[in-house]
Protein backbone atom coordinates (compact mmCIF):
# COMPACT_ATOMS: atom_id res chain seq x y z
CA UNK A 1 0.00 0.00 0.00
CA UNK A 2 2.65 2.47 0.99
CA UNK A 3 4.21 2.00 -2.56
CA UNK A 4 1.52 2.33 -4.14
CA UNK A 5 1.10 5.65 -2.73
CA UNK A 6 4.49 6.67 -3.87
CA UNK A 7 4.10 5.69 -7.50
CA UNK A 8 0.56 7.87 -7.40
CA UNK A 9 3.01 10.53 -5.44
CA UNK A 10 5.31 10.87 -8.06
CA UNK A 11 3.12 10.64 -10.79
CA UNK A 12 0.88 13.46 -9.01
CA UNK A 13 4.50 15.64 -9.53
CA UNK A 14 4.59 14.82 -13.02
CA UNK A 15 1.29 15.28 -13.57
CA UNK A 16 1.37 18.99 -12.12
CA UNK A 17 4.26 19.71 -14.18
CA UNK A 18 2.45 18.53 -17.18
CA UNK A 19 -0.78 20.33 -16.64
CA UNK A 20 1.20 23.58 -15.42
CA UNK A 21 3.61 23.44 -18.56
CA UNK A 22 2.63 21.84 -21.80
CA UNK A 23 -1.09 21.46 -21.63
CA UNK A 24 -1.07 25.30 -20.21
CA UNK A 25 0.85 26.04 -23.37
CA UNK A 26 -2.20 24.07 -25.86
CA UNK A 27 -5.15 25.72 -23.86
CA UNK A 28 -5.18 28.09 -26.52
CA UNK A 29 -5.65 25.48 -29.15
CA UNK A 30 -7.55 22.87 -26.62
CA UNK A 31 -9.74 25.64 -24.55
CA UNK A 32 -9.54 22.61 -21.79
CA UNK A 33 -7.03 21.07 -19.47
CA UNK A 34 -7.18 17.36 -18.41
CA UNK A 35 -7.25 17.38 -14.55
CA UNK A 36 -4.99 14.17 -14.25
CA UNK A 37 -4.45 14.63 -10.28
CA UNK A 38 -8.70 13.78 -10.83
CA UNK A 39 -7.99 10.78 -12.34
CA UNK A 40 -5.15 9.97 -9.30
CA UNK A 41 -8.26 10.34 -6.59
CA UNK A 42 -10.23 7.63 -8.57
CA UNK A 43 -7.50 5.70 -7.98
CA UNK A 44 -6.95 6.71 -4.43
CA UNK A 45 -10.75 5.71 -4.00
CA UNK A 46 -10.70 2.61 -5.23
CA UNK A 47 -7.23 0.96 -4.21
CA UNK A 48 -6.81 2.93 -1.01
CA UNK A 49 -10.16 2.67 1.28
CA UNK A 50 -8.01 4.14 4.26
CA UNK A 51 -6.83 6.84 6.23
CA UNK A 52 -4.16 7.18 4.31
CA UNK A 53 -6.00 7.48 0.92
CA UNK A 54 -8.22 10.10 2.39
CA UNK A 55 -5.06 11.84 3.40
CA UNK A 56 -3.65 11.28 0.21
CA UNK A 57 -6.98 13.00 -1.48
CA UNK A 58 -6.39 15.91 0.58
CA UNK A 59 -2.93 16.28 -0.30
CA UNK A 60 -3.77 16.20 -3.73
CA UNK A 61 -6.31 19.10 -3.46
CA UNK A 62 -3.95 21.10 -1.68
CA UNK A 63 -0.82 21.00 -4.01
CA UNK A 64 -3.58 21.83 -6.72
CA UNK A 65 -4.54 24.74 -4.89
CA UNK A 66 -0.94 26.08 -4.95
CA UNK A 67 -1.30 26.01 -9.02
CA UNK A 68 -5.28 26.90 -9.31
CA UNK A 69 -7.18 29.93 -8.40
CA UNK A 70 -6.95 31.59 -5.28
CA UNK A 71 -9.08 30.21 -2.18
CA UNK A 72 -6.55 27.93 -0.58
CA UNK A 73 -8.32 24.76 0.65
CA UNK A 74 -10.71 24.63 -2.30
CA UNK A 75 -9.40 21.71 -4.37
CA UNK A 76 -8.51 19.83 -1.45
CA UNK A 77 -11.82 20.00 -0.18
CA UNK A 78 -13.80 18.72 -3.78
CA UNK A 79 -11.08 16.25 -3.73
CA UNK A 80 -12.50 14.64 -0.65
CA UNK A 81 -15.99 14.85 -1.36
CA UNK A 82 -14.93 13.46 -4.89
CA UNK A 83 -12.68 10.80 -2.84
CA UNK A 84 -15.86 10.16 -0.64
CA UNK A 85 -18.80 9.19 -3.96
CA UNK A 86 -16.59 6.99 -5.44
CA UNK A 87 -15.48 4.78 -2.42
CA UNK A 88 -19.12 4.60 -2.03
CA UNK A 89 -19.85 4.23 -5.56
CA UNK A 90 -17.09 1.64 -5.89
CA UNK A 91 -18.62 -0.19 -2.98
CA UNK A 92 -21.79 -0.60 -5.54
CA UNK A 93 -20.33 -1.24 -9.19
CA UNK A 94 -16.72 -2.51 -9.93
CA UNK A 95 -14.25 -0.20 -10.87
CA UNK A 96 -11.24 -1.49 -12.67
CA UNK A 97 -9.98 -0.37 -16.20
CA UNK A 98 -11.38 0.47 -19.76
CA UNK A 99 -14.54 1.80 -19.64
CA UNK A 100 -15.82 1.59 -16.12
CA UNK A 101 -12.25 3.75 -14.76
CA UNK A 102 -13.41 6.58 -17.79
CA UNK A 103 -17.17 6.78 -16.65
CA UNK A 104 -16.03 7.08 -12.39
CA UNK A 105 -13.32 9.68 -13.85
CA UNK A 106 -15.96 11.55 -16.06
CA UNK A 107 -18.39 11.35 -12.88
CA UNK A 108 -15.02 12.43 -10.31
CA UNK A 109 -14.94 15.80 -12.64
CA UNK A 110 -18.42 16.76 -12.71
CA UNK A 111 -18.71 16.65 -9.00
CA UNK A 112 -15.32 18.52 -8.69
CA UNK A 113 -16.81 21.20 -11.14
CA UNK A 114 -20.17 21.08 -8.80
CA UNK A 115 -18.14 21.57 -5.58
CA UNK A 116 -15.66 24.04 -6.74
CA UNK A 117 -18.50 26.13 -8.44
CA UNK A 118 -20.78 25.94 -5.38
CA UNK A 119 -18.31 26.44 -2.63
CA UNK A 120 -16.56 29.36 -4.93
CA UNK A 121 -20.30 30.62 -5.49
CA UNK A 122 -20.59 30.69 -1.43
CA UNK A 123 -17.27 31.49 -0.50
CA UNK A 124 -17.01 34.55 -2.46
CA UNK A 125 -19.52 34.78 -4.98
CA UNK A 126 -16.95 33.19 -7.70
CA UNK A 127 -18.00 32.74 -11.26
CA UNK A 128 -21.21 32.67 -12.72
CA UNK A 129 -22.24 29.00 -11.79
CA UNK A 130 -23.29 27.80 -15.49
CA UNK A 131 -20.47 29.07 -17.18
CA UNK A 132 -18.08 27.09 -14.42
CA UNK A 133 -20.16 23.83 -14.43
CA UNK A 134 -20.17 24.00 -18.77
CA UNK A 135 -16.27 24.05 -18.30
CA UNK A 136 -16.37 21.75 -15.45
CA UNK A 137 -18.05 18.87 -17.69
CA UNK A 138 -15.65 19.61 -20.91
CA UNK A 139 -12.77 19.23 -18.58
CA UNK A 140 -14.30 15.92 -16.88
CA UNK A 141 -14.87 14.26 -20.08
CA UNK A 142 -11.34 15.03 -21.89
CA UNK A 143 -9.84 13.66 -18.40
CA UNK A 144 -12.16 10.68 -18.39
CA UNK A 145 -10.90 10.05 -21.90
CA UNK A 146 -7.27 10.30 -21.46
CA UNK A 147 -7.92 8.41 -17.82
CA UNK A 148 -6.68 4.73 -18.95
CA UNK A 149 -3.25 5.83 -19.43
CA UNK A 150 -2.63 8.00 -16.46
CA UNK A 151 -3.64 4.48 -14.83
CA UNK A 152 -1.40 2.41 -16.86
CA UNK A 153 1.56 4.81 -15.49
CA UNK A 154 0.54 4.20 -11.97
CA UNK A 155 0.50 0.69 -12.40
CA UNK A 156 3.98 0.46 -14.37
CA UNK A 157 5.39 2.94 -11.48
CA UNK A 158 4.29 0.12 -9.19
CA UNK A 159 5.78 -3.12 -11.55
CA UNK A 160 8.95 -1.15 -10.97
CA UNK A 161 8.75 -0.39 -7.36
CA UNK A 162 7.96 -4.17 -7.48
CA UNK A 163 4.32 -3.87 -5.50
CA UNK A 164 0.99 -4.34 -7.23
CA UNK A 165 -1.76 -1.65 -5.93
CA UNK A 166 -3.11 -2.43 -3.00
CA UNK B 1 -11.72 3.28 20.76
CA UNK B 2 -13.83 0.16 19.57
CA UNK B 3 -15.83 2.86 17.53
CA UNK B 4 -13.06 4.94 16.46
CA UNK B 5 -11.46 2.35 15.05
CA UNK B 6 -14.06 0.65 13.11
CA UNK B 7 -15.35 3.86 11.84
CA UNK B 8 -11.55 5.67 11.18
CA UNK B 9 -12.44 6.21 7.50
CA UNK B 10 -15.51 7.99 8.15
CA UNK B 11 -13.94 10.50 10.61
CA UNK B 12 -10.55 10.49 8.76
CA UNK B 13 -13.18 12.07 5.98
CA UNK B 14 -14.81 13.71 8.12
CA UNK B 15 -12.32 15.80 9.39
CA UNK B 16 -10.59 16.21 5.84
CA UNK B 17 -13.85 17.94 4.55
CA UNK B 18 -13.73 20.04 8.04
CA UNK B 19 -10.34 21.23 7.10
CA UNK B 20 -11.11 21.92 3.41
CA UNK B 21 -14.00 23.74 4.62
CA UNK B 22 -12.15 26.35 7.28
CA UNK B 23 -9.51 26.76 4.76
CA UNK B 24 -11.97 28.11 2.34
CA UNK B 25 -13.32 30.50 5.19
CA UNK B 26 -10.24 31.71 6.11
CA UNK B 27 -8.88 32.12 2.89
CA UNK B 28 -11.40 33.61 0.60
CA UNK B 29 -11.32 37.25 1.08
CA UNK B 30 -7.43 36.51 0.40
CA UNK B 31 -6.17 38.25 -2.56
CA UNK B 32 -2.40 37.14 -1.55
CA UNK B 33 -1.58 33.64 0.39
CA UNK B 34 1.55 32.96 2.04
CA UNK B 35 0.99 29.49 3.20
CA UNK B 36 5.04 28.24 3.86
CA UNK B 37 3.85 25.04 1.40
CA UNK B 38 2.64 26.74 -0.94
CA UNK B 39 5.80 28.94 -1.28
CA UNK B 40 7.96 25.44 -1.05
CA UNK B 41 5.79 23.60 -3.40
CA UNK B 42 6.54 26.46 -5.79
CA UNK B 43 10.21 26.69 -5.15
CA UNK B 44 10.34 23.18 -5.64
CA UNK B 45 8.45 22.63 -9.15
CA UNK B 46 9.78 25.93 -10.35
CA UNK B 47 12.94 24.09 -11.99
CA UNK B 48 10.92 21.78 -13.17
CA UNK B 49 8.44 23.90 -14.94
CA UNK B 50 11.35 25.70 -16.32
CA UNK B 51 12.90 22.71 -18.10
CA UNK B 52 9.41 20.92 -18.90
CA UNK B 53 8.79 24.35 -20.74
CA UNK B 54 12.16 24.89 -22.13
CA UNK B 55 11.56 20.80 -23.71
CA UNK B 56 7.89 21.79 -24.99
CA UNK B 57 9.39 24.56 -26.40
CA UNK B 58 12.14 22.98 -28.45
CA UNK B 59 9.81 20.69 -29.28
CA UNK B 60 7.60 22.92 -30.99
CA UNK B 61 10.28 24.60 -33.00
CA UNK B 62 11.98 21.36 -33.95
CA UNK B 63 8.12 20.54 -35.52
CA UNK B 64 7.71 23.81 -36.95
CA UNK B 65 11.13 23.01 -38.68
CA UNK B 66 10.38 19.58 -39.72
CA UNK B 67 6.94 20.44 -41.02
CA UNK B 68 8.74 23.24 -43.01
CA UNK B 69 10.99 21.15 -44.45
CA UNK B 70 8.55 18.32 -45.44
CA UNK B 71 6.81 21.00 -47.66
CA UNK B 72 9.74 22.13 -49.50
CA UNK B 73 10.87 18.49 -49.79
CA UNK B 74 9.70 18.00 -53.45
CA UNK B 75 10.99 21.52 -54.62
CA UNK B 76 14.26 21.39 -53.18
CA UNK B 77 15.41 18.05 -52.96
CA UNK B 78 18.83 18.39 -54.24
CA UNK B 79 19.41 21.08 -51.14
CA UNK B 80 17.56 19.57 -48.82
CA UNK B 81 20.38 19.09 -46.14
CA UNK B 82 21.58 22.50 -46.25
CA UNK B 83 18.08 23.66 -46.20
CA UNK B 84 17.61 22.43 -42.79
CA UNK B 85 20.63 23.39 -41.71
CA UNK B 86 20.36 26.81 -42.83
CA UNK B 87 16.65 26.73 -41.77
CA UNK B 88 17.72 25.66 -38.26
CA UNK B 89 20.69 28.74 -38.24
CA UNK B 90 17.51 31.05 -38.94
CA UNK B 91 14.62 29.88 -36.17
CA UNK B 92 17.66 30.13 -34.18
CA UNK B 93 18.52 33.71 -35.03
CA UNK B 94 14.85 34.91 -35.62
CA UNK B 95 14.69 33.62 -32.08
CA UNK B 96 17.21 36.09 -31.00
CA UNK B 97 16.21 38.58 -32.54
CA UNK B 98 12.40 38.49 -31.30
CA UNK B 99 14.00 38.27 -27.81
CA UNK B 100 16.73 41.25 -28.35
CA UNK B 101 13.43 43.49 -29.85
CA UNK B 102 10.91 42.38 -26.56
CA UNK B 103 14.14 42.76 -24.01
CA UNK B 104 14.49 46.59 -25.85
CA UNK B 105 10.84 47.05 -25.74
CA UNK B 106 11.09 46.19 -21.95
CA UNK B 107 14.03 48.33 -21.64
CA UNK B 108 11.81 51.44 -23.26
CA UNK B 109 8.62 51.13 -21.26
CA UNK B 110 11.05 51.04 -18.11
CA UNK B 111 11.27 54.13 -17.47
CA UNK B 112 7.11 55.36 -17.87
CA UNK B 113 7.08 53.04 -14.15
CA UNK B 114 8.51 55.58 -11.81
CA UNK B 115 8.95 52.44 -8.90
CA UNK B 116 11.68 50.08 -9.63
CA UNK B 117 11.51 47.21 -11.68
CA UNK B 118 12.52 43.43 -12.26
CA UNK B 119 12.92 41.31 -15.27
CA UNK B 120 11.33 37.98 -14.99
CA UNK B 121 10.64 34.76 -17.79
CA UNK B 122 7.42 33.03 -17.25
CA UNK B 123 8.19 29.60 -16.68
CA UNK B 124 5.04 27.89 -16.49
CA UNK B 125 1.08 28.05 -16.95
CA UNK B 126 -2.35 28.08 -14.87
CA UNK B 127 -2.74 23.96 -14.04
CA UNK B 128 -6.33 24.33 -15.15
CA UNK B 129 -8.19 26.12 -17.93
CA UNK B 130 -10.49 27.57 -15.53
CA UNK B 131 -7.88 30.49 -13.99
CA UNK B 132 -5.45 32.28 -15.21
CA UNK B 133 -2.23 32.25 -14.01
CA UNK B 134 1.19 31.90 -14.33
CA UNK B 135 4.50 31.30 -12.62
CA UNK B 136 7.50 33.77 -13.51
CA UNK B 137 11.75 32.52 -12.70
CA UNK B 138 12.17 35.73 -9.82
CA UNK B 139 10.79 35.32 -6.50
CA UNK B 140 11.67 37.14 -3.00
CA UNK B 141 15.57 36.47 -3.31
CA UNK B 142 15.15 39.06 -6.68
CA UNK B 143 13.05 41.09 -4.57
CA UNK B 144 9.60 39.92 -5.94
CA UNK B 145 6.81 40.65 -3.22
CA UNK B 146 3.76 39.04 -3.17
CA UNK B 147 1.15 41.70 -4.08
CA UNK B 148 3.78 43.60 -6.37
CA UNK B 149 2.07 44.93 -9.64
CA UNK B 150 3.29 42.70 -13.18
CA UNK B 151 3.29 44.61 -16.67
CA UNK B 152 4.44 44.30 -19.90
CA UNK B 153 5.25 47.13 -22.63
CA UNK B 154 1.32 46.55 -23.44
CA UNK B 155 0.28 47.17 -20.21
CA UNK B 156 -1.28 45.85 -17.33
CA UNK B 157 -0.54 41.84 -16.70
CA UNK B 158 -1.05 40.89 -13.26
CA UNK B 159 -0.13 40.66 -9.65
CA UNK B 160 2.11 38.55 -7.63
CA UNK B 161 -0.74 36.00 -5.89
CA UNK B 162 2.16 33.64 -4.18
CA UNK B 163 5.98 34.09 -4.28
CA UNK B 164 8.44 31.80 -3.28
CA UNK B 165 12.03 32.37 -3.16
CA UNK B 166 13.45 31.47 -6.63
CA UNK B 167 9.80 31.26 -8.32
CA UNK B 168 6.41 33.22 -7.76
CA UNK B 169 3.26 32.78 -9.52
CA UNK B 170 1.12 35.74 -11.09
CA UNK B 171 -2.99 36.11 -10.98
CA UNK B 172 -3.74 37.84 -14.63
CA UNK B 173 -6.28 40.59 -14.60
CA UNK B 174 -7.89 37.71 -16.84
CA UNK B 175 -8.22 35.35 -14.24
CA UNK B 176 -12.08 35.47 -12.39
CA UNK B 177 -10.75 36.34 -8.90
CA UNK B 178 -9.33 39.81 -10.44
CA UNK B 179 -10.18 43.10 -10.39
CA UNK B 180 -8.31 46.26 -11.15
CA UNK B 181 -9.48 50.07 -10.53
CA UNK B 182 -9.81 51.55 -13.22
CA UNK B 183 -10.93 54.58 -15.61
CA UNK B 184 -12.16 54.87 -19.34
CA UNK B 185 -9.61 57.46 -20.79
CA UNK B 186 -11.68 59.70 -22.92
CA UNK B 187 -14.66 60.25 -20.27
CA UNK B 188 -12.79 59.42 -17.03
CA UNK B 189 -15.80 57.21 -16.00
CA UNK B 190 -14.68 54.97 -13.37
CA UNK B 191 -14.78 51.20 -12.73
CA UNK B 192 -13.36 48.18 -11.86
CA UNK B 193 -12.19 45.44 -14.73
CA UNK B 194 -12.47 41.94 -13.74
CA UNK B 195 -11.97 38.87 -15.69
CA UNK B 196 -14.16 36.35 -17.12
CA UNK B 197 -13.73 32.59 -17.01
CA UNK B 198 -13.98 32.30 -20.98
CA UNK B 199 -11.09 34.68 -21.32
CA UNK B 200 -10.95 38.34 -21.43
CA UNK B 201 -12.38 40.99 -19.22
CA UNK B 202 -15.10 43.01 -18.47
CA UNK B 203 -15.73 46.69 -16.93
CA UNK B 204 -18.33 46.87 -14.08
CA UNK B 205 -19.71 49.43 -11.89
CA UNK B 206 -19.82 52.06 -14.75
CA UNK B 207 -23.09 54.20 -13.81
CA UNK B 208 -25.11 54.53 -16.54
CA UNK B 209 -25.03 58.09 -17.21
CA UNK B 210 -21.65 57.70 -17.72
CA UNK B 211 -20.60 57.75 -21.99
CA UNK B 212 -18.58 54.68 -23.19
CA UNK B 213 -17.77 53.97 -26.37
CA UNK B 214 -16.44 50.51 -28.31
CA UNK B 215 -12.42 51.35 -28.99
CA UNK B 216 -12.56 53.24 -25.62
CA UNK B 217 -9.15 52.55 -23.93
CA UNK B 218 -9.36 51.67 -20.49
CA UNK B 219 -6.66 52.33 -17.96
CA UNK B 220 -5.29 52.15 -14.25
CA UNK B 221 -6.71 54.64 -11.89
CA UNK B 222 -3.77 54.22 -9.33
CA UNK B 223 -6.24 54.40 -6.22
CA UNK B 224 -5.24 50.35 -5.77
CA UNK B 225 -2.31 50.86 -4.45
CA UNK B 226 -0.95 48.15 -6.42
CA UNK B 227 -0.99 49.33 -9.97
CA UNK B 228 0.72 52.54 -11.02
CA UNK B 229 -1.74 55.14 -12.62
CA UNK B 230 -2.59 55.49 -16.35
CA UNK B 231 -1.30 51.89 -17.65
CA UNK B 232 -2.93 50.57 -20.56
CA UNK B 233 -5.77 47.25 -19.71
CA UNK B 234 -7.65 47.27 -22.46
CA UNK B 235 -9.88 48.66 -25.11
CA UNK B 236 -13.75 48.31 -24.49
CA UNK B 237 -15.86 45.85 -27.45
CA UNK B 238 -19.27 45.86 -26.50
CA UNK B 239 -21.48 47.61 -23.98
CA UNK B 240 -24.27 46.15 -22.44
CA UNK B 241 -26.94 48.29 -21.16
CA UNK B 242 -29.78 45.48 -20.75
CA UNK B 243 -29.99 44.69 -17.01
CA UNK B 244 -31.52 47.07 -14.59
CA UNK B 245 -29.99 48.79 -12.13
CA UNK B 246 -27.81 51.60 -11.60
CA UNK B 247 -24.67 50.53 -13.80
CA UNK B 248 -23.82 49.50 -17.59
CA UNK B 249 -20.74 46.76 -18.12
CA UNK B 250 -18.56 46.73 -21.15
CA UNK B 251 -16.41 43.56 -22.08
CA UNK B 252 -12.76 44.91 -22.55
CA UNK B 253 -10.15 42.75 -24.99
CA UNK B 254 -7.25 43.32 -23.27
CA UNK B 255 -4.48 45.08 -24.64
CA UNK B 256 -1.79 42.69 -23.34
CA UNK B 257 -1.37 39.00 -25.62
CA UNK B 258 -1.13 36.41 -22.54
CA UNK B 259 -1.16 33.48 -24.75
CA UNK B 260 2.48 35.04 -26.01
CA UNK B 261 3.85 36.69 -23.20
CA UNK B 262 7.79 35.24 -22.75
CA UNK B 263 8.98 38.65 -20.41
CA UNK B 264 7.73 40.65 -17.80
CA UNK B 265 8.30 43.39 -15.21
CA UNK B 266 7.30 43.18 -11.73
CA UNK B 267 6.96 46.07 -9.70
CA UNK B 268 9.53 45.78 -6.48
CA UNK B 269 7.60 47.63 -3.88
CA UNK B 270 5.27 46.89 -1.29
CA UNK B 271 1.57 47.93 -1.91
CA UNK B 272 0.99 51.70 -0.41
CA UNK B 273 -1.65 50.40 1.62
CA UNK B 274 -3.65 46.91 2.37
CA UNK B 275 -4.93 44.54 -0.76
CA UNK B 276 -8.57 45.37 -1.18
CA UNK B 277 -10.94 42.40 -0.07
CA UNK B 278 -12.76 40.60 -2.96
CA UNK B 279 -15.97 42.59 -3.96
CA UNK B 280 -19.50 40.31 -3.83
CA UNK B 281 -21.05 39.66 -7.19
CA UNK B 282 -23.73 42.04 -7.85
Amino acid sequence: VRLGLVAIGATAVVAMVLQSTVFAQLLPLTGVIPNFMLVLVVILAVHHQSVRGVVAAFALGYGLDTFVGTTLGMHAFAFTVVYTVIVVVGRVFRIDRGVSLVVAVALAGCIHALVTATVADLAYGGPPMGDALRHGAVEALVTAVLSPPVLAVVEWQDRLLGVEPG
Amino acid sequence: LEFLRANRLLIAIAVALTLGGGLVLISRDDQVRNDRFGRLLVDALGPIQEGATLVTTTAGRLWVGITGAFRSRDQLRVLRAELRKQGRALVHLREIELENQRLRRLLEFRPRVRDEVVAARVIGRDALGASRSFVIDRGTSDGVERGAAVLAPEGVVGHVFLAGRRAARVLLITDHNSGVDAVVQRTRARGIVEGRIGGGCGLKFVKRTESLEPGDLVITSGVDGIFPKGLPIGRISTIDKRGPGLFQYAFVEPTVDFDVLEEVLVVQRRPRRPLPKRKPRP
